[in-house]
């Protein structure tokens, strides 16, 4: 390993309150890559089949990239993953801002929590200098207020991931958060710190990041920049930033609305990029080297209360604004403020919470249950819900394990609307006429979730009542995408300003010194795609073809409004997407991976756990 | 010759531009050797670039005991690391609160990316516009900077 690796890992014990450092496996840098490469890789290894997640056997890995901390657009990204309490399988999350980076200039190329301990603390790493601190004072306090906190009695120099109330509540959608206002949002890794008492992660480090050809990333880091400079996108997107996107989902018929019951909201416009930018915008943010920044720090104020709050970007716009029917940007902005101060997944808890309301109009719950009455678009009934579902209390206490559970627990035909995949929520895109943004959630390997194929755009561009082609396409996206989370830098670039891809293996050689391929790159990818696969079936017992498919709401009701109105895919429509995908993915007809595939990857632990539980 | 201007307000807090003077300075990809700052000390979101101000009369220059630090006539000051002791006066120095140190204890002192054909790296790659190289007004003599940096620029 010439560069780009900072050859150690740094494993922290809660239990013993001990850490020490481990060089870094050369063959898992080879076949993984880093970052969610990384973090899948050491949770496979080291985690049992059947751990609790909220228990000691549980660990948090949180891996930078090889490319992260390097000079080049947006090399900032860093992954957090833990078998997940909402799940069950293994779960992860990514955020930007500076830890990844600080993570590398400490050197480290991944940190790993495990074991459980029983007073709050704070995991203190200054270079080689590892401390679990005492973390009372911090516990019980609002994210951004418990880092500011930190930050004034260590140094403003070091950089935090930290958990809120709802993390410390062990509530399973709870998030990571860092820099006042980026999360690691899904698969409720904030509970499993949570359960190991860590209240934060305070990293500050002194080291440079080797590099193979120093010259060159120079030269390459510059060209670089300079391409996204010239890209159209650079200028027409940067200023609004993901909400940007808003109208357009909205015109596709693709916005969340009401609990996912429809998908045109009719108060976009009070809550998209434009308002947001005209009304409560203070100034941009961005993570660390990034050129288009995406982060809107803003003011809003919502009757007698005002709140700084990064954000909202576009996921939140749509779960709080359209799912939860908030209509203006203040008040969308004032939601995200509290998720974000509680430690909540907006994704997640707009479901939750959107879920909570119909399940309150449609009378499964009632006003003494909740203890108040709630409705739609009301920034009161979703602060107190929020509240309700971050310190477990009432009726928060069965919200706050997410929306399958808390549906199995209603009963009452409720599990038709828990917008769901293998128990993570839905994020923003409404997916009913647009079947490969389906497929991508069908069997996106962490649950419903977007980021490793937004194929929404390829469904409009390529006609959205077929379903030929989709799942090719969709496996394309799952390799491309994702190879941005093994790099350790942030994919927004080549999203949104169309900024090109071959850029990565490029200055991935001049960093590391090792030539890489796309397609090598790619099999990486398909290497972490098994790997999760595999766990999912060792994991649970009824991990079938049937933990892809969406709620029933997804195939049975067509979209009763806007402009995708009477728009529905089949369930057969569904079922040929599936073949498809797993005969091009070279699984089985029940999703399980085949041994041929499983070895061409050159994964034959996967092999030998799989034949041992009787599933190959 | 270049004079570097700061727009504090599109500051986006990024460090591209630390990221990268400390790349073209140091070969290395570690913010905190950047010859420029950001200072985040009001936490959120005031961002505020840190950049020499090329004093006409350097007090960092004036206050190094071993003559390390020497004022040019363009304003400025060229750093001999030969001489460098290490002491950290011409830190205490600067009235600006901005010159800083590197790990190895000598002064990180901005050169203005002399002679680096797109001029000076932090300014190239903000393309916020919070940092704004522009030409100097009037012509300067840069016969020292360009013997000190003589090899570095070639």
């Amino acid at each position: 390993m010439r560069g780009g690796y900072m050859g150690k890992i740094l494993r922290v014990n809660l239990t013993h309150g001990t850490a020490h450092s481990e060089p870094t496996d050369p063959e898992m840098a080879r076949d993984f890559i880093g970052g969610r490469g990384f973090v899948q890789k050491i949770l496979y290894d080291e985690v049992p089949v059947g751990a609790n997640p909220l228990g000691p056997d549980n660990k948090v890995v949180v891996a930078p990239g090889p490319l992260s901390g390097v000079f080049m657009p947006s090399s900032g990204k860093v992954q957090f993953g833990a078998k997940s309490p909402a799940t069950g399988i293994m779960g992860d999350a990514n955020m930007g801002g500076h830890f990844s980076v600080e993570i590398k200039y400490a050197g480290y190329d991944a940190i790993i929590l495990e074991g459980m301990g029983n007073r709050p603390s704070v995991v203190v790493i200054d270079d080689d200098k590892v401390e679990i601190v005492d973390g009372s004072k911090y516990w019980g306090k609002g994210s951004s207020v418990a880092e500011k906190m930190i930050k004034d009695d260590l140094g403003e120099d070091f950089q935090i991931a930290i958990i809120g109330p709802a993390g410390e509540n062990m509530v399973n959608i709870a998030c990571v958060s860092h820099d006042y206002g980026r999360q690691a949002g899904r698969c409720g890794i904030g509970a499993v710190m949570g359960s190991k008492k860590v209240k934060a992660i305070a990293v500050r480090g002194s080291q440079s990041v080797p590099l193979a050809d120093p010259e060159k990333v120079l030269e390459y880091g510059k060209k670089m920049f300079y391409g996204c400079f010239e890209k159209p996108g650079f200028r027409e997107w940067t200023p609004l930033g993901t909400p940007g996107v808003t109208p357009w989902v909205n015109e596709v018929g693709a916005f969340p609305t009401k609990n996912f019951s429809t998908t045109y909201f009719d108060d976009h416009e009070e809550i998209g990029g434009e308002a947001l930018k005209e009304r409560i915008w203070l100034t941009d943010k961005g993570c660390f080297c990034c050129p288009t920044p995406c982060g809107k720090y803003s003011r809003t104020t919502v009757g007698k209360k005002s709140a700084y709050v990064e954000g909202p970007e576009y996921e939140t716009v749509a779960l709080l604004g359209g799912n939860c029917m908030l209509s203006t940007i203040e008040e969308v902005a004032y939601a995200n403020y509290v998720c974000d101060e509680l430690g909540l997944d907006t994704i997640s808890g707009g479901n939750v919470i959107g879920f909570a309301l119909e399940c309150a109009e449609r009378g499964i719950i009632t006003e003494e249950q909740i203890g108040r009455s709630v409705k739609w678009g009301d920034i009161d009934s979703f602060v107190y819900l929020a509240e309700k579902i971050a310190r477990r209390e009432g009726i928060g206490d069965i919200l706050a394990d997410g929306v399958k559970v808390a549906s199995e627990k209603f009963g009452q035909g409720s599990e038709r609307f828990a917008i769901h995949i293998k128990g993570l929520e839905w994020s923003g895109y409404e997916a009913r006429w647009a079947p490969a943004m389906m497929l991508a959630y069908m069997t996106c390997d962490i649950g419903a979730h977007h980021n490793r194929a937004w194929a929404i755009t390829y469904d409009v561009a390529k006609g959205r009542e077929s379903t030929e082609g989709k799942a090719a396409k969709v496996i394309e996206l799952q390799r491309i995408r994702p190879s941005f989370d093994l790099l350790g830098c942030c994919r927004l670039q080549w999203v949104e300003i169309g900024f090109e891809f071959d850029y990565y293996p490029v200055m991935f050689e001049a960093v590391t010194g090792r030539k890489i391929t796309e397609k090598e790159l790619y099999d990486a990818t398909d290497r972490v795609w098994n790997l999760t696969r595999t766990r999912a079936f060792l994991e649970l017992p009824d991990f079938s073809r049937a933990s892809d498919y969406p709620p029933a709401r997804f195939y049975e009701e067509p979209i009763p409004t806007g402009p995708a109105k009477g728009k529905l895919i089949k369930k057969e429509q569904l079922d040929e997407m599936l073949d498809d995908y797993y005969e091009l993915r070279g699984w089985d007809e029940n999703g399980t991976p085949t041994r041929e595939t499983l070895e061409e990857l050159g994964l034959e632990t996967c092999i030998h756990d799989l034949e041992r539980a009787k599933i190959l | 010759m270049f004079r570097l201007k700061v727009a504090a307000d599109k500051c986006t807090g990024c460090r591209s531009c630390e990221t990268a003077c400390s790349l073209a300075h140091e070969g290395a990809c570690l913010p905190d050797l950047g010859r420029i700052w950001i200072d985040f000390a009001d936490h959120d979101t005031k961002f505020s670039p840190k950049i020499c101000r090329q004093c006409r009369r350097p007090r960092c220059a004036a206050a190094c005991p071993v003559g390390a630090l020497e004022a040019l006539p363009e304003g400025g000051a060229r750093f001999i690391v030969e001489k460098c002791v290490e002491c950290g006066s011409c830190v205490s120095a600067c009235p600006f609160h901005y010159l800083r140190l590197s790990h190895d204890g000598v002064p990180l002192i901005c050169d203005l990316c002399y002679g680096r054909p797109d001029g000076p790296a932090c300014a190239r790659i903000c393309q916020e516009g919070a940092i704004i190289a522009v030409e100097s007004p009037e012509p300067a003599e840069q016969g020292k900077r360009t013997e000190a940096k003589g090899d570095a620029n070639q």
